[in-house]
């Protein structure tokens, strides 16, 4: 049977699709899903051509039909960015992995003997959850540096809308990225690199037919690129060399008082600082660590805190990771967080009691040493769940926080919790790490109408508060044009640029829109 | 004692019932990276009658997960909603549909370290 019969399934529609929390959805007018040649040749050019060939037969269904055409990662957005009235296309089951040779990259490549030994060529179907084991094992020895809270996510699917943690000294999941491997059309190819940071020799991207163009604006624009400038085929990433982490979950000091937002907390989460108050440190360990999130609880006065603190360990060649998710004993049914937030709607004054189930429940305090994807595991969860980011310099960190804070005793009590996270900035255009370092608050709970309530206020809230904020792209957020204008400004014109120049016929750029760009006036 | 209404006894009896009705059984690989449909998993409906010595609308084989090929799975959900759950009761449990999630686990892609060359991946 021929590739065209055996790596393209069409599931027609019109058919109803949800994101994986079921917080958002719409009707597709198909499904086309690709799968890696069935007679599973090694990944490399002649694999890479198979599938683009297949992605590009997807692309030219939806233009003869006049249709979008979207491809969808793992759907864990909670904002309708992979949302389509048109083709979604699933990529899921591409998942080739290599590692890049060094006399494959280009003379003028600026990283260093360790920087080039961690470079991979990935498709963009594989899970960070798939990622985490390859890049760590015996043979390949590397790590990524950072990556979400949980490991579900496709990789071109996570950095298309900022996916990011909170490694104090790194950016975000796509800050990873050095060469990207995209598909504009029936019959248009790019491989993208930074003019400033060439990676290939120019035969490779010739061997999967791919135009090279190394051009820093476009590469910083589709390096965030939100699904707008077709299908991200293959992606090179840096990885570093594998590490292990010893995370503390504590909730206590060494004076056995619970941890609360007070004098020394704000200092440490203003200003990083690690040095004055030990009694904030986990037993035994000092200075500064490679991963720090404290959680605020808004609901109990004074605000408790969870801190995780990780601190990096060398890597013992006897360690083996174990990445399976362990078993759970009785405790909330599957769908318990979804009804409980019905429930809690209707009953505000349990909210502070069921934020403290609820945070004991996820929240597991102890101390875990194991590898970044043992670390950021598996989460079996497929039930509605609120979650929005508030991103803003790091300097305003404390009045963000007292702001959301003070929302909370207006509107609330509310159910979600304020985690807060450190990211260095990035070069991707429209990033929402735009500052150095940017303080994220993670804001994450039950999904009922008084969150989502809690989130619509927050822009205006901000706005009135003269603090400059980026909202994550993958998350409930309030952009509205003129706040992305204000806050991203010339930068959001070189992304919009950059479209036009990848897709110079505006069709092409209609196909690849939809209503989550439209309604921000990037599409 | 508070006066409890006999109508808020039935309708809380009432929300019970219904809520017992409803159920969702998970069952995952430690390892749960599979795939199903544009990040959602495939879905099935099955309705059991008059429970496993009767007949299910699959037959004796099941739902056949073709789109797993060779490959085994590696979540599978089993759901009852408020609207099965009501018909379950309503028929005694004689007619008692399901809906059925589950995701197949992704083809391996052999790796070959010396494959490739300055000119091709
Ligand atoms: C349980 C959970 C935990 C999370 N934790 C974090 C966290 O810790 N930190 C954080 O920052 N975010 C977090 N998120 C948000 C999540 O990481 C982002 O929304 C991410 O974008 C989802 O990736 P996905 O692969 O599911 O992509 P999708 O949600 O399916 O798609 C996201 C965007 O990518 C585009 N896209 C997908 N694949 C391609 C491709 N091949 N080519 C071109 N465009 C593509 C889509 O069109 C869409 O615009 C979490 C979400 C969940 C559900």
């Amino acid at each position: 049977m021929s590739d065209d019969t055996t790596m393209l399934r069409t599931f027609g529609g019109p058919r109803p699709w949800q994101n994986w929390h079921q917080t958002i959805s719409g009707t597709l007018a198909a499904v086309d899903k690709i799968f890696y040649p069935p007679d599973r040749p090694v990944y490399g050019s002649p694999a890479i051509n198979r599938c683009t060939r297949q992605i590009q037969r997807s692309i030219g269904r939806a233009k003869a039909q006049g249709l979008e055409h979207r491809t969808v990662g793992r759907g864990w957005s909670l904002s309708d960015a992979p949302l389509t009235s048109g083709i979604m296309l699933d990529i899921a089951d591409l998942t080739g992995k290599k590692r890049l040779r060094t006399d494959q990259l280009d003379p003028a490549y600026p990283g260093n003997a360790q920087a080039a030994n961690g470079l991979c060529l990935v498709q963009g179907g594989n899970y960070i959850s798939e990622l985490n084991p390859w890049l760590e094992n015996d043979i390949n020895q590397l790590s990524l540096r950072t990556t979400g809270a949980a490991n579900g996510q496709t990789i071109a699917g996570a950095t298309a809308t900022g996916t990011h943690g909170s490694a104090l000294d790194h950016g975000s999941l796509h800050d990873h990225i050095v060469a990207i491997h995209l598909i504009t059309g029936e019959h248009e190819q790019f491989w993208l690199e930074r003019a400033s940071y060439p990676v290939m020799k120019e035969a490779l991207p010739q061997s999967i037919n791919a135009q090279l163009l190394r051009d820093d604006d476009v590469f910083n624009a589709v390096l965030m690129g939100l699904g707008a400038f077709g299908v991200i085929h293959n992606v090179v990433i840096e990885a570093r060399e594998r590490f292990l982490l010893k995370a503390y979950n504590y909730d206590k000091g060494h004076d056995g008082q619970k941890l609360v937002l007070d004098g020394a907390m704000r200092n440490r989460i203003a200003n990083l600082d690690f040095a004055s108050d030990p009694n904030l440190n986990p037993p035994n360990e000092s200075g500064k660590p490679y991963f720090f999130q404290p959680i605020i609880n808004p609901n109990t006065d004074p605000p408790e805190v969870l801190v995780t603190q990780m601190y990096e360990r060398q890597w013992d060649p006897a360690y083996r990771p174990d990445y399976a998710i362990k078993q759970g004993t009785f405790g909330p049914g599957y769908d318990f967080v979804s009804v409980a937030g019905q429930a809690l709607d209707m009953f505000s004054g349990v909210v502070p009691l069921f934020a403290q189930l609820v945070a004991g429940t996820l929240f597991e305090v102890g101390d875990k040493t194991g590898s970044w994807g043992e670390q950021f595991g598996y989460k079996a969860f497929r039930t509605k769940v609120a979650s929005g980011t508030v991103a803003v310099p790091l300097a305003r960190a404390l009045d963000t926080i007292d702001l959301l804070l003070e929302l909370n005793d207006d509107m609330g009590p509310v159910p979600l919790v304020l985690g807060c996270r450190y990211v260095r900035k990035s070069p991707a255009l429209l990033a929402f790490n735009r500052w150095d370092p940017t303080f994220v608050i993670s804001i994450d709970g039950v999904y009922n109408n008084s969150s989502l309530a809690f989130f619509d206020a927050i822009p205006g809230e901000m706005e009135a508060a003269g603090i400059p904020f980026t909202q994550h792209w993958g998350k409930t957020h309030g952009y509205t044009p003129q706040r992305i204008a204000n806050v991203y400004g010339g930068d959001r014109d070189k992304w919009v640029a950059a479209r036009t120049q990848l897709l110079p016929d505006p069709a092409q750029r209609a196909m690849f829109g939809n209503k989550f760009l439209r309604d921000l006036g990037l599409a | 004692m508070r006066h409890i209404p006999g109508r808020s006894l039935m309708l809380a009896g009432s929300a019970a019932t219904l809520l017992g009705g409803c159920a969702s059984h998970l069952i995952i690989a430690p390892n749960p990276d599979g795939s199903g449909i544009a990040g959602a998993p495939y879905t099935d409906t099955q309705v059991s009658i008059m429970g496993e010595r009767g007949a299910s609308s699959d037959g004796a084989t099941g739902h056949v997960a073709e789109e797993c090929g060779t490959e085994g799975m590696t979540r599978v959900e089993v759901h009852r909603n408020l609207l099965q759950g009501l018909v379950t009761a309503l028929t005694l449990g004689t007619v008692s549909p399901a809906t059925i999630r589950y995701q197949c686990a992704k083809t391996d892609i052999p790796e070959d370290p010396d494959s490739g060359s300055d000119t091709q991946f």
